[in-house]
């Protein structure tokens, strides 16, 4: 009976949050979008930019983030990680663009709001110039 | 009052428990995502071996399909529809989540139970949190699984966690407790599990628990 009690008192604590947590979301994802039209970048000679993405932070879980990217017509496949590489410590992602293509920044964007994730701003960079 | 509705659905519904495993619960959470997984999982003197199977329409609409086999003969299979609410903040994710669920006489027999869960779970690079609550038929239960993640930085990582699960039944109650393993290659993941009663008073309870699973995911 204690068990029972406990449950039911569990399940009524996790449900009062949850119209809270749907509210929540929706104001970031709001927040999200407001960003992505405020974001601009560069295009670098070596084609290779860094996109810092909130909640990424589990490997497995951003395998279908990685995975559509890795579809856009301007990542470069042939590099390492087939030119898309996931950093869980720091919440970001290394991508790197086929010659003379742009980054398609709306695209991009898309591709990880569909992964389940949030994508805060992308800059000219590489991993390798971040170890530096 | 809308808090009210949703307390009583909860508590009059029966839901189907099973463990949580990384595919269904983490993965897939992106459009369109699939993946499968087989589990193996003794007690009661008894062995299970579930072949699960779960499509992700988008990120807070999932459907899974459980189907059990005892000594090769099929059990009710289970449906559900797990609804999720993800935020992500910096270098936390969470998500809140409701479970409609229903369990279909597949093995032959007539009866079809409906069941609901709620659950929440949080994590962040070194950090890995679930509680979840649910009711099944006589059942009434709570599942806790807390421990740390340690990514290689290569697409692989290691999870230990601790599993609490505690269920009141008509046959009595019981909590079982211990650790489990998870283990992710890319879209790979492997899980083993062993708990053993720290509190018994079902009478159709004997002894640990063992569950081992291997899924993907794409």
């Amino acid at each position: 009976m204690f068990i029972k009690t406990l449950a039911i008192a569990l399940l009524y604590t996790l449900l009062v949050p949850f119209s809270f947590a749907q509210n929540n979301s929706v104001d970031s994802q709001e927040i999200a979008t407001e960003k992505t039209h405020e974001i601009t970048y560069e295009k670098t000679q070596n084609n290779n930019y860094i996109v810092s993405v909130h909640g990424i932070v589990c490997e497995l879980c951003s395998y279908g983030v990685a995975k559509n990217i890795r579809k856009l017509s301007f990542i470069d496949a042939t590099q390492a990680d087939n030119g898309v590489k996931v950093d869980v410590e720091n919440q970001r992602i290394f991508i790197t663009l086929l010659d003379n293509t742009p980054l398609d920044k709306a695209a991009l964007f898309k591709a990880i709001e569909s992964g389940g994730y949030k994508p805060i701003e992308v800059i000219a960079g590489s991993q390798e110039e971040e170890q530096e | 009052m809308k808090h009210s509705i949703l307390f009583f659905l909860t508590a009059s519904v029966s839901i189907t428990a099973v463990a949580h495993q990384p595919i269904m619960d983490m993965a897939p959470r992106w459009n369109n995502g699939y993946g499968v997984q087989t589990r193996v999982e003794h007690a009661n003197s008894e062995t299970t071996t579930w072949v699960e199977g779960v499509y992700t329409f988008k990120p807070s609409v999932r459907m899974t399909l459980k189907v059990p086999y005892v000594d090769g003969e099929m059990g009710n299979a289970i449906l559900a529809v797990p609804l999720k609410r993800y935020t992500n903040e910096g270098s936390l994710t969470y998500n809140w989540s409701i479970t409609p669920s229903v369990r279909m006489p597949t093995d032959g027999g007539n009866d079809w139970d409906a069941g609901l869960s709620v659950s929440y779970s949080s994590e962040t690079p070194g950090l890995y949190q679930l509680y979840d609550a649910y009711t099944l038929g006589d059942k009434t239960g709570i599942d806790v699984n807390v421990g740390w993640s340690f990514p290689d930085g290569n697409g692989s990582s290691w999870f230990t966690l601790w599993d609490v699960s505690a269920q009141d039944s008509d046959s009595g109650q019981r909590v079982l407790t211990g650790p489990v393993l998870v283990y992710f290659k890319r879209n790979v993941v492997m899980r083993a599990e062993y708990k053993v009663p720290a509190y018994d008073h079902d009478d159709e309870w004997k002894g640990n628990f063992i569950n081992f699973g291997i899924g993907i995911v794409y």
